[in-house]
């Protein structure tokens, strides 16, 4: 069966997170009163701090995934790791990669309690959109990220992005990379689109009927892989609506479906760890 | 006089210090307890061990409390599962994921001799078990149906890390009540989810099979191996109420 593998120290996950840095992602997103840049920094940086949450033991943060950051757009025609220095890291290595943190506190049961929360990477909205070069950066990754980890699950991609690609069609790019695979499966290539239009979110669709008029959602539906059977359960649990054959799109999520969406991914690989 | 035979053995593959099981009794074995501590929670199996150690110090009878015997064992469990992390020396991750606190599952049991034979009173929190043996069926409470095991049984919680009260708003735990009478030369054991589990899936043989093994940790390295353990931390005590 396909994307079962235990995710172990011996056979660690793969997360990819592709942020669109070009300058429409300044503009606000619709309904919502913050720019699509600030909304896509800021669910990329809780959720991986939410993944090495569940990699937390007392003595310390377990290398149950490797993470990959790509950041596009921040200069014209350029895709690059937003991690200094390196392409994919251990989630270990993750801590020393903290650009600063904010206290924020959390009541819960009627008790504050302060966490400090870390912060790899700021909003950034420069340029154009090189989503093609993006996706081939995240090819030659993921190369060789599968030669090397033929037992583990499935690398996994999210791509937040508005959805204009500057640099021509992606689609080609995006088979290439979900054609990648180990053992346990193809990569899983999840989309979350971020527009303008104050069109009702639409979330994890199975067909294209389900879209909303947008010159993007289309493009960004072909280019998302069909959520396998346990994220489909787990997506259930937040959504009511979704159905066999769904795939990993998001249209017009703010930070709660982002978040969500982000979530989804990282508690079905998560009942997997050992 | 009453007699435990104990066994704790972590995960396969995990370390002994890795394990989050806690067994602990007082000297005379009239107060008993183990517990399972939660691993989505850090810092669980000191959490696991003091809920444990200080239901063996502690007077009164938690199977007749009103509520004093429970706060005065969790309040006293929670300064100790405080008082023995290093929480100065925690890295971000780790402090940030242990103010949360720490969650386990408890199952004390009290014994008291009386001359028809001995009464066990048991409280439980969570899906650790009590097994029996009567006319050849065995039974287990809380969970006598193995598929009732699941991910999100009932558990203490430790309170917040941070801040730190020692005067805290518990939240008081589900737990459930059992009282035996059992006469003289009896046996009962205790155990963590998943041996519980594996013994009501194998409740024509599993209670001799546990009490004539020589060596019950190998038993259960060989039952995991197989998969027909799930491989968990595993806890067993043997309590044996002599005359």
């Amino acid at each position: 069966m396909s994307y079962s593998s235990e995710i172990s120290r011996n056979n660690p996950g793969l997360f990819i997170f592709m942020v669109d840095q070009s300058r429409s992602m300044s503009h606000r997103i619709g309904g919502g009163s913050r720019s699509k840049a600030v909304e896509a920094a800021d669910a990329i940086n809780r959720q991986i701090a939410e993944i090495i949450n569940r990699c937390t033991k007392s003595e310390g943060v377990r290398h149950y995934f490797d993470i990959g950051i790509i950041g596009y757009g921040f200069k014209r025609g350029q895709a690059a790791s937003l991690l200094s220095g390196a392409a994919i890291v251990p989630i270990t290595d993750m801590e020393g990669r903290i650009l600063r943190t904010e206290t924020q506190k959390q009541v819960i049961d009627d008790q504050e309690v302060d966490y400090e929360f870390p912060i790899w990477f700021e909003p950034v909205a420069a340029s154009d959109t090189p989503m093609v070069q993006a996706i081939q950066l995240a090819i030659s990754w993921v190369k060789s990220w599968v030669e090397n980890h033929r037992e583990s699950f499935p690398p996994i991609v999210i791509n937040i992005t508005d959805g204009e690609s500057t640099d021509g069609d992606p689609l080609t790019s995006l088979a290439s990379l979900q054609g990648l695979s180990t053992s346990d499966g193809n990569v899983l290539v999840w989309n979350c689109h971020l527009s303008e239009s104050k069109v009702h979110p639409v979330s994890f669709p199975y067909a294209e009927h389900q879209l909303p008029e947008d010159r993007y959602a289309k493009m960004m539906f072909s280019m998302s892989s069909e959520l396998p059977e346990e994220m489909i359960a787990i997506a259930k649990e937040e959504y009511e609506n979704v159905s066999q054959g769904a795939r990993g799109y998001v249209f017009n999520a703010q930070l709660e479906d982002l978040i969500k969406l982000l979530d989804i991914g990282t508690r079905a690989v998560s009942s997997l760890m050992k | 006089m009453i007699s435990v035979r104990t066994y704790r053995l972590p995960k396969l593959g995990n370390s002994d210090e890795e394990c989050e099981d806690a067994f602990s009794s007082n000297g005379n074995f009239s107060r008993m307890a183990i517990a399972d501590g939660a691993s989505d929670s850090i810092f669980s199996g000191v959490w696991a061990s003091s809920l444990v150690d200080e239901f063996a110090r502690i007077e009164g009878r938690l199977y007749d409390d009103t509520g004093q015997v429970l706060s005065q064992l969790i309040t006293a469990a929670r300064n100790s599962w405080y008082d023995r992390i290093n929480w100065k020396k925690l890295s971000l991750f780790v402090k940030n994921k242990a103010i949360k606190g720490s969650f386990s599952t408890f199952l004390g049991v009290e014994i008291e001799k009386t001359p028809e034979g001995y009464i066990t009173y048991a409280s439980a929190v969570g899906d650790s078990c009590l097994i029996t043996k009567n006319d050849g069926a065995i039974n287990s409470v809380p969970i006598n149906v193995p598929s009732e095991f699941n991910s999100t049984p009932q558990l203490i919680w430790s309170g917040y890390g941070a801040p730190f009260s020692r005067e805290f708003k518990w939240k008081k735990p589900v737990m459930q009540k059992f009282a035996f009478n059992f006469i003289e030369g009896s046996t009962f054991m205790l155990a963590t989810d998943a041996l519980s589990k594996w013994m009501l899936e194998h409740r024509k043989d599993s209670w001799e099979t546990l009490i004539n093994t020589e060596n019950p940790g190998e038993y259960f390295d060989l039952l995991r191996k197989r998969k027909e353990m799930r491989n968990d931390d595993v806890t067993l005590a043997i309590v044996t109420l002599d005359p």
